[in-house]
């Protein structure tokens, strides 16, 4: 299965792009007219009603009053909305349900279930694909269906758009939004497991509390997906809620907290096992974020994002000990009565680098990794004499990330894989820096394998890569910063092109995934000149 | 689609998957969790409730659980004839799902 990023035109319709599950990503969006058509039926819906945007199945003993549904027994019952959805565009439904008893089914596209619901103002987004209706379904249930409204998603607003925490369909590739809504690149990432299962906290079952707090279940429905849980202080800055995870001593997580500063404007994000917690506090008055307790293994702050007002906090832990039932939790770290902060979900993944939310419900959830390519270069114009790469890459996840990472990797099929690229270097005292590395297809630099200097000192940039004979050069941010005359980059044995990661032909696997992303990555087959360059990584 | 493999142990499973795992550039020996064709994912210990009830610090009561026997993986995609012998029926309630692979519990879908 793969997937063509479509820039019709442009050199990027050869990039083949796969990714076996879905996976998240932050768009900027606007939403269309509203497509439900309000019906003027009163009373018992018939099988045979004429009203066109309303279709029943089965008993047609489900009545409806001002637009509102109510199923009545607890007999199987179908209502559709029939609502005029195009097929290949995505739309957000939302519904608000008020149960007696039982919950009620939605189907989309007619035939598949998006969700069992209990009551509650829902919201889904999914991808139009078959029939056009949204259809409620009654197995037990008896109650109320109300508010009913679908609006088309137009993604890649920019600016004029407001976040929405987007699912992207298994093989559709991943491009983000920064926080100030500008467009922060195409998403690789490695696989990843979000090992708290219910990671919204929504789930009452699945969440505990800790302390005398107040905690409220609230319907916010922020960046389109969180609806929030208020955690009140009870005069203790600890009081918190919380999620049980399984965690093994010595394995190093990364942790992802979303979150919104409330009335106490701090923040207490803890790590807890065996009776031992590790904490971060943060103060949204004076910025300042540091590690409170290392009680429960070693805690690293990594990083700490906006968007709109809603937070993203990660940090890295090393719990010091093995427990199925360690938590982690947000608190206010207010001793004053009554002050808030507001959790919307928490990830813990293995490895060094916090990735992208997976969203989870009752068991852990795994997103596989990104992979984009031009795996053979048969129908593309490569020049196996001269070229120049040109990358425009966020790599801000890098800082103190002591692993092989790419921004681009030219490949080939001998056993050093690797001819030339672009990458973070695995050595503990490079780490987060940009590195330039070609060789001459026997694992001999040509130029490289180098820092790009003072490159540890940005997040985002542009780098130039010139390879020819005895006339190589590299390019940062408008600065010539290396050049060479000798050596031989055996660009003559090139076969691929993988960006963000790597591909080793000789186990034909992809790897070095770049938890990076990607804005562009342009390919001139011809040697530019140090000018070209300087001007063109400005 | 999915399959879903027990190994006696962690090492029985890297045994099992030998072919699977490389050396990187870092000298470190690393499991190929796929690209597309194929994904592991290797979830390891599963634990189950045992009935009994457990009352934490803070007073919140939870399920005691155990590690049920065998290490789990999951694997996406066609599987190799040599890992038939580990495959085992699908769990009702699995332990790690693959984004996008999840099963939403279907009410009654029609009347009969």
């Amino acid at each position: 299965m793969t997937k063509r990023i479509q820039k019709s035109g442009k050199a990027t319709d050869l990039i083949t792009f796969t990714r076996s599950s879905t996976g998240t990503y932050l768009d900027s969006v606007v939403y269309g007219d509203e497509l439900v058509q309000s019906t003027t039926q009163s009373g018992v819906i018939s099988n045979t009603n004429n009203d066109p945007y309303l279709t029943v199945e089965n008993r047609g003993q489900v009545s409806i009053s001002n637009d509102v549904l109510t199923f009545n027994n607890t007999q199987w019952e179908s209502v559709r909305r029939n609502v005029g959805m195009e097929i290949g565009k995505y739309y957000k439904v939302s519904f608000t349900v008020n149960v007696t008893s039982g919950n009620v089914a939605v189907y989309k596209n007619g035939a598949t279930n998006i969700g069992n619901f209990t009551t509650g103002t829902h919201s889904v987004i999914y991808k139009q694909e078959a029939a056009v209706n949204l259809q409620f379904s009654s197995g037990g249930f008896v109650g109320t269906v109300s508010n009913v409204s679908v609006r088309e998603v137009i993604g890649n607003q920019g600016k004029e758009g407001e976040f929405l925490l987007r699912t992207a369909e298994i093989n559709e590739p991943r491009i983000d939004y920064n926080a100030d809504k500008t467009v922060k690149g195409l998403l690789i990432e490695g696989t990843r497991t979000n090992r708290v299962t219910s990671s919204d906290f929504a789930d009452a079952e699945q969440r505990t509390t800790s302390g005398t707090g107040t905690f409220t279940v609230l319907e916010e429905n922020k960046l389109g997906v969180f609806n929030g849980f208020q955690v009140a202080s009870g005069g203790q800055t600890w009081h918190r809620v919380n999620k049980y995870v399984s965690v093994t001593s010595g394995t190093v997580y990364s942790v992802s907290f979303y979150y919104r500063y409330g009335t106490s404007g701090k923040g207490r994000f803890e790590c807890r096992i065996n009776g031992n917690s590790s904490t971060i506090v943060s103060n949204s008055a004076t910025g300042s974020i540091t590690v409170g307790s290392s009680a429960g293994g070693t805690l690293e702050f990594l990083s700490d994002e906006a968007f709109g007002d809603i937070r993203k906090l990660t940090c890295r832990w090393t719990p010091n000990a093995t427990s199925t039932t360690a938590t982690v939790g947000i608190a206010t770290n207010s001793d004053v009565k009554g002050e808030t902060i507001i959790a919307y979900a928490v990830q813990l993944e293995g490895g060094l680098i916090a990735s992208s939310y997976i969203p989870t419900t009752t068991a852990m959830k795994t997103r596989n990794s990104d992979t984009a390519s031009v795996p053979t270069l048969d129908d593309f114009t490569h020049n196996k004499v001269q070229g120049t790469t040109i990358v425009e890459l966020d790599y801000s996840n890098w800082k103190n990330f002591a692993t092989f990472a790419r921004a681009y990797s030219w490949a080939h099929s001998g056993t050093t894989n690797i001819l030339n690229e672009i990458y973070n270097n695995g050595n503990a005292s490079d780490t987060g820096k940009l590195r330039y590395r070609a060789d001459n297809g026997s694992g001999n630099a040509q130029i490289g394998a180098d820092n790009i200097e003072g490159s540890e000192n940005y997040n985002t940039g542009k780098v130039a890569f010139a390879l020819k004979d005895n006339d190589m050069a590299v390019a940062w941010n408008g600065t010539l910063v290396a050049t060479d005359a000798s050596g031989q980059p055996a660009l003559n044995l090139v076969t691929s092109l993988y960006i963000g990661s790597t591909y080793r032909e000789d186990i034909d696997t992809v790897g070095d995934f770049g938890y990076a992303h990607i804005k562009s990555i342009k390919y001139y087959p011809v040697r530019l000149t140090n000018e070209q360059m300087k001007a063109l990584t400005l | 689609m999915i399959h879903y493999l027990k190994f006696t142990d962690e090492a029985a499973m890297q045994t099992a998957l030998s072919a699977y795992y490389y050396e990187d550039e870092a000298g470190d020996t690393v499991l190929m969790t796929g690209d597309g064709a194929y994904s592991i994912d290797v979830v390891g210990l599963v634990y189950q409730p045992t009935g009994e009830t457990l009352t934490d610090e803070y007073g919140n009561e939870y399920p005691e659980t155990e590690a049920v026997d065998g290490w789990h993986v999951n694997w996406l995609g066609d599987l190799p004839e040599s890992l038939n012998a580990n495959v085992i029926d699908a769990p009702a309630t699995p332990a790690c799902v693959f984004a996008g692979y999840e099963v939403v519990a279907e009410l009654e879908s029609e009347e009969t």
